[in-house]
């Protein structure tokens, strides 16, 4: 028999049960509108999350020191910060854009003249904190290397902190009080950000990325003795070779530190003391975002297999009816091997039938998928989540599968009828 | 082999079908039966209900196969054919017609004779001409596009005949083909089988109707699984039972 005359025969077949047919359809139209709307929406959210990280990112590593067992007499905080921007500025020098302390207080008093204010961040920076943090110059100058080298009492300043306490724009060579200790304005920062509308004056006053000041890092004990610099930030010339980078400084600061050792069975003779010994890590916004895309990876898997199941369960409903299609239809069986059916035709038959019904499920679950997951993405997430074809195609092909798969026991079944017992029934 | 015509187009020879063999519920529903027609006879097959004629009719129509015994259908020993085997036989060399006519309901007259030409493979224009030629034989040239259920029993038993025809069978077997009819139509059905009798076909015909087995040239009765009676026979055993004289 040709195949699409086969095909037109069994929608007829189904649609003369719509009842049967349609509760039958629908265990495979749920699995396959799970599956692709679960995939789409978590891939469109995965997306858009990199978006958001790529933006957040910036391109920074983060270097991180902890708890250290210094060697007696070094002074690890330099050491190693001046390893680290040597090999930076030299071998990373077409990686890396710059480095930087993070370190900083909040809140700090500043005062002149008689004008005060709380500025939102003291930052405690490299000649190279322009760079990473991305502020430009509006007058003055920059941080220099001399200023880091001598500790210099010499503060860049933000276009907020300018605007509070000067009526003028330019106030370079003016001495401010941070803390009470003296420094001289050497440079201002041009303005980055506008006020939201979100934002009141006050929080604005309070938020704002150019309510900072900059300072030597090596300046940092006019203002606080015990500050212990850990953290460097690292402006990558590229994010997408941050991960590089990573690797690179985890590479070099192996050779400059000693894993710090761990837990109670210390071999103390194994340690080698000619090196500073401590903790540290290296990572990048990047690399957590590598971490979340593994965990949404993960996630869509255990999706995809709980939407696989409840494709299984739509299959083993197809076979149920199926055999109960036999049952009904011996007679008809029984019909056509009488005037000549050979097995195969009637196993055709049923696979088809089994096939169309399942691929009807499948593809009505297509149609739902794509509009659940426009749906969804719209007022779950607020994204404009685009059905994915991948799964789509692999979601209805599963569901045609399953069709023929659980349609091959009724088939068998209703091929194997002797005509002579067939043809008895009623 | 028995004293059966040569070359006969069918020849059945000590047929056994028994059912449960070696238990005690052991049933003979055939129990040695011989017999031979050949080409262009109407036989009448008859009995009472349980004599074994219906099973006569699944063997001979190939439905079914016998426990011990040979059949050769058309020179081809058909007895231990395998299950596709047999289909193709009754496909090419037998046409059904049901008591009960088994139409498959959802097709229409002409898809329902175009059936036994799918299995056989024959295509498209061809196709439907053979199926309108056997439609037109019966009489229903201008029913074919209705389905049974719009369709009279009288009108539904001739689809079932064209249905038959349609593959120009060797053997005809009909069983019972008036059962379900009133004697008007049961008439004309009668008639129909008499004229393709008429031109060539072979004709075997399962009833317990007498008026139906009157018009057949040859009766052979069946009781407990044997033949009883056969006035096709010219060794004077059909005459023994019958109680008369037969050429």
């Amino acid at each position: 028999m040709k195949f699409w005359q086969s095909v037109r025969m069994a929608f007829q077949t189904l649609l003369s049960k719509k009842g049967r047919s349609f509760l039958t359809m629908l265990g495979t139209t749920i699995g396959v509108t799970a599956v692709i709307a679960l995939v789409s929406v978590t891939k469109a959210q995965n997306a858009a999350n990199i978006d958001l990280w790529r933006k957040l990112s910036d391109g920074m590593v983060e270097v991180y020191f902890y708890s250290y067992e210094w060697m007696a007499g070094a002074t690890p905080n330099t050491v190693i910060a001046r390893e680290l921007s040597a090999y930076i500025n030299s071998d990373l020098a077409d990686k890396a854009e710059g480095i930087s302390p993070r370190a900083s207080e909040w809140d700090a008093s500043v005062r002149w003249g008689r004008v005060d204010m709380d500025v939102r961040e003291v930052y405690y920076g490299s000649e190279q904190f322009s760079f990473v943090q991305q502020f430009e110059l509006d007058y003055g100058r920059d941080l220099t290397a001399m200023d880091i080298e001598r500790g210099n009492q010499v503060a860049v300043i933000g276009s907020m902190v300018r605007d509070r306490l000067f009526t003028f724009n330019d106030p370079v060579g003016e001495i401010i009080y941070i803390k009470n200790m003296p420094f001289e304005i050497v440079g201002v920062y041009r303005q980055r950000q506008s006020k939201p509308d979100y934002y009141t004056e006050e929080e604005f006053l309070r938020w704002s990325m150019d309510n900072m000041i900059v300072i030597p890092v090596s300046a940092s004990r006019y203002i606080n003795r015990e500050l212990a610099v850990n953290q460097y930030m690292i402006k990558v010339a590229d994010p997408d070779i941050a991960l590089e980078v990573v690797d690179l400084l985890n590479d070099f600061l192996a050779t400059l530190i000693d894993r710090e050792p761990q837990g109670m069975d210390i071999d103390w003779n194994a340690v080698d003391w000619s090196k500073i010994t401590g903790n540290y890590y290296v990572q990048t916004n990047f690399q957590w975002y590598e971490d979340m895309d593994a965990a949404e990876e993960a996630q869509t898997r255990f999706l995809t297999l709980i939407a696989a199941i409840s494709l299984f369960v739509g299959g083993i409903g197809i076979m149920n009816i199926m055999l109960v299609t036999v049952t009904e239809r011996t007679r008809e069986i029984g019909v056509r091997k009488a005037i000549g059916a050979p097995r195969r035709t009637i196993v055709t038959q049923f696979l088809i039938e089994a096939a169309v019904l399942s691929g009807s499920g499948g593809l009505l679950g297509v149609i739902l998928g794509f509009i659940v997951t426009l749906y969804w993405g719209m007022m779950q997430y607020d994204i404009f989540a685009q059905p994915d074809l991948p799964i789509t195609f692999v979601a209805f092909a599963g569901s045609l599968a399953m069709g023929i798969i659980f349609g091959i026991y009724p088939a068998i079944k209703a091929a194997s009828l002797q005509p002579v017992d067939a043809l008895r029934t009623e | 082999m028995s004293g059966a015509a040569h070359g006969a187009l069918i020849e059945l020879f000590n047929i056994y079908k028994i059912y449960n063999e070696g238990f005690e519920s052991e049933v003979r529903a055939l129990d040695g039966v011989s017999l031979s027609i050949s080409q262009g006879e109407y036989v009448a097959i008859v009995g009472a209900s349980g004599s074994g004629k219906s099973t006569m009719m699944n063997i001979l129509g190939c439905l079914d196969i016998p426990t011990y015994g040979e059949y050769t259908l058309n020179g081809q020993n058909v007895a231990d054919l395998y299950d596709d085997e047999l289909a193709r036989v009754r496909n090419r060399q037998i046409g059904f017609i049901f008591q009960g006519f088994n139409l498959l309901s959802g097709l229409t007259a002409i898809e329902n004779v175009e059936l036994p030409l799918i299995y056989q493979g024959v295509h498209g224009a061809k196709r439907q001409q053979m199926a309108m030629d056997a439609l037109d034989r019966v009489g229903l040239f201008d029913r074919m596009d209705h389905k049974p259920g719009q369709m009279s029993g009288g009108q539904q038993q001739r689809v079932a005949i064209a249905r038959a025809l349609a593959t120009n069978p060797n053997i005809i077997l009909a069983d019972e083909p008036t059962g379900n009819l009133d004697s008007r139509t049961g008439e004309h059905v009668i008639q129909i089988l008499a004229g393709l009798n008429a031109t060539g076909t072979t004709i075997v015909l399962i009833t317990h109707d007498p008026a139906v087995s009157q018009m057949a040239k040859r009766r052979v009765r069946i009781k407990d699984g044997r033949i009883v009676e056969d006035t096709g026979l010219s060794d004077g055993r059909g005459a023994l039972t019958a109680g008369g004289g037969l050429a």
